[in-house]
């Protein structure tokens, strides 16, 4: 298998750039941000398990909103030179005077780029688990730990994350030159992020626009709040709805379409997997019969 | 057993957008054939199709039209098979200046799943005591030796190699071209693309000559020489200088001319300059020989008028000077 060696040599690369710590510091910083404010506020020693678990479920829901704004930025980064950066300064040469397939080095680049944006994130969790463990320990607190709620969290950050990490280097392989690339990662950051965002022309806004107006159908709500939840930030909030209390759900479709089953949490699996897959094949395809 | 096969092979670039360039037909159906243990040079001059047909053969490119085969395999089809067998310095490469040679090298040895020492293969290159210095420090020529380097990793049937020269200084290119000598001798084919004509002359069995997208010539360098039609001359200064007509009789002289103490001789090929100066030897007191080819600069230009900067060919006379070999009686 040489899409590991594509792998280890890029994680070799990867290792020793200052960007690639500047994120994972930054990651780390926010966790140790949380990790400050859950020492801090505690103090009272509370005994009643209820308290703590819906305290520490709490701080996690607020992690995971912190982790939605940035994570597509990081991944963003990490990801958006991955091909179009072996293409400009030619290691692609290299990578492909070496028995490596084309699939090879795009799912290898890919692996890579995925695991050191994985990383980020774990370490970032794993600093907020750190405080609150020791926060516990230290106030003699029951340790009532809801580990449902922080796997569920944890396990969804890495998984939005990983979406964007595809974007990334999907885009990425689209390029030739570096300074190319720059301009399609803001593309993906527009149509990932902000086009769901613009207030009145956001994605729900056109689509709706163009049932009603354009074709002349009778409104359809349902399929507005569908083309909203193809935005991975509202997939993400439905996600996490999976692992969280009934209390601290997230409602971002808004409330009334419960009894859909496409507008239900459970379809947040099938939008994460169509933006995981559907970019990356496109991208695979188009790298594999460019000339490079 | 062919190493290297196309047929038709052609490559069309599309013009850009918005009429900034022309469409361009890089490499204009193109048969090849270099046979297994051959060492074969590539030449032509800038903008030739030298590049496009290497980057076709390792499927960096994909063909308009035509196939090409390595070792029989379909170059798109059995890529990773092909790259299995070969060693390759590209064209247009570039390092990652984090990592060391020595990791580059090991990196292409587990890739090859190859047995090789990285160590021995740098100080092969020359780069022995370079090895663990990160390559963003390294000087044109060094990171032309590691690419050299990465290329015999694996001891490869065929090292295919595009400029391997570039950059390089008169000690690297020598230790290349005794490599490719070595690698040569023990049964490896080596093609390379080359506008150094010198180098060309110095190793290959064969030669092909590209220009404008079309394979323009392909043979031997002798008989490219002979077939240019000058031949080679020999230049025999003597006390007395004898009639021309003495020599002109003899087999594969084409024509003989007297100037001044020097007889300037034209043979087919460079055999029958020995007949010639032994023949003189027997009738006057040879004092000094001067011998010269048809530099391949001349042959290039037969063939390519100029290539795609169209100044026509040179007149050659300067050339045979540069390439004048001065022989002591």
């Amino acid at each position: 298998m040489s899409l590991i060696e594509v792998t280890r040599k890029d994680l070799t690369g990867a290792r020793r750039t200052k960007s690639l710590w500047t994120v994972l510091a930054l990651l780390g910083g926010i966790g140790v941000l949380f990790g400050y404010l859950v020492l801090a506020g505690s103090g009272d020693g509370t005994t009643d398990p209820a308290a703590v678990r819906s305290t520490v479920t709490g701080l996690f829901r607020g992690v995971a909103f912190v982790v939605a704004a940035i994570v597509p930025i990081v991944a963003l980064t990490v990801g958006y030179q991955a091909i179009a950066g072996e293409r400009d300064s030619g290691g692609m040469a290299f990578l492909l005077s070496l028995p490596n397939s084309r699939a090879d080095v795009f799912f290898g680049k890919l692996v890579s780029r995925m695991s050191l944006v994985t990383a980020g994130v774990l370490l970032l969790y794993l600093v907020v688990t750190g405080a609150v463990v020791g926060d516990l320990l230290l106030t003699g607190s029951p340790f009532a730990v809801p580990v449902g709620v922080v796997g569920g969290v944890v396990a969804g950050s890495v998984l939005y994350a990983a979406t964007f990490v595809a974007v990334a280097v999907a885009v990425s392989s689209l390029f030739a030159s570096r300074r190319r690339a720059v301009g399609g990662a803001i593309g993906a950051y527009f149509v990932t992020v902000v086009s769901y965002l613009l207030p009145g022309v956001g994605v729900a806004s056109v689509v709706r626009a163009i049932h009603t107006d354009l074709l002349g159908f009778a409104t359809a709500p349902d399929l507005y709040a569908l083309a909203d939840f193809t935005s991975p930030f509202v997939a993400y909030r439905k996600l996490l709805n999976l692992a969280l209390p009934a209390d601290t759900q997230f409602t971002p479709l808004g409330s009334g379409h419960e009894s859909v089953w496409f507008l239900s949490d459970e379809f947040a699996l099938v939008v994460f997997a169509g933006w995981l897959v559907l970019p990356t094949l496109a991208g695979y395809v188009r790298f594999r019969r460019a000339d490079l | 057993m062919t190493a290297i096969e196309t047929r038709g092979l052609t490559k069309r670039f599309a013009g850009g957008r918005f009429g900034r360039s022309e469409p361009v037909v890089a490499v204009d159906e193109l048969d090849l054939t270099v046979e297994e243990g051959t060492v074969f040079g590539f030449l032509g001059p800038n903008g030739a199709g030298k590049s496009t047909t290497i980057n076709l053969l390792l499927d960096f490119l994909r063909p308009t039209a035509g196939e090409a085969r390595v070792f029989g395999m379909d170059v798109n089809a059995d890529h990773t098979a092909i790259a299995e067998r070969i060693g390759v310095l590209p064209e247009g490469y570039g390092f990652d200046g984090s990592l060391t040679a020595r990791e580059y090298v090991d990196w292409t040895v587990r890739t090859k799943t190859a047995r090789d020492d990285p160590g021995e293969i740098l100080s092969t290159v020359g780069l022995g005591d370079d090895a663990d210095r990160p390559v963003g420090g390294f000087s044109t020529g060094m990171r032309q030796r590691l690419a050299f380097g990465m290329a015999l990793v694996g001891d490869p049937d065929l090292l295919l190699m595009d400029e391997p020269s570039a950059g390089l200084d008169p000690n690297g290119i020598q230790r290349i071209r005794e490599v490719v000598r070595e690698r040569a001798a023990n049964g490896t084919t080596v093609f390379f693309s080359s506008h150094v004509l010198g180098e060309v002359e110095a190793v290959c069995d064969r030669v092909g000559v590209m220009n404008e997208g079309e394979l323009v010539a392909v043979d031997t360098i002798d008989d490219l020489r002979r077939r240019v039609g000058r031949g080679t001359t020999i230049r025999v200064e003597c006390d007395p200088v004898p009639e021309p007509a003495v020599v002109t009789a003899l087999d594969g002289v084409r024509r003989t001319e007297r100037d001044d103490q020097t007889l300037v001789v034209q043979c087919v090929s460079a055999a029958d300059k020995v007949g010639v100066v032994e023949h003189l030897a027997g009738r006057t007191t040879v004092q000094n020989i001067l011998s010269s080819a048809v530099s391949l600069e001349r042959l290039f230009n037969t063939y390519t008028e100029g290539g795609r900067d169209g100044d026509g060919g040179g007149d050659g006379e300067t050339d045979d000077r540069a390439e004048s070999a001065e022989v002591s009686p």
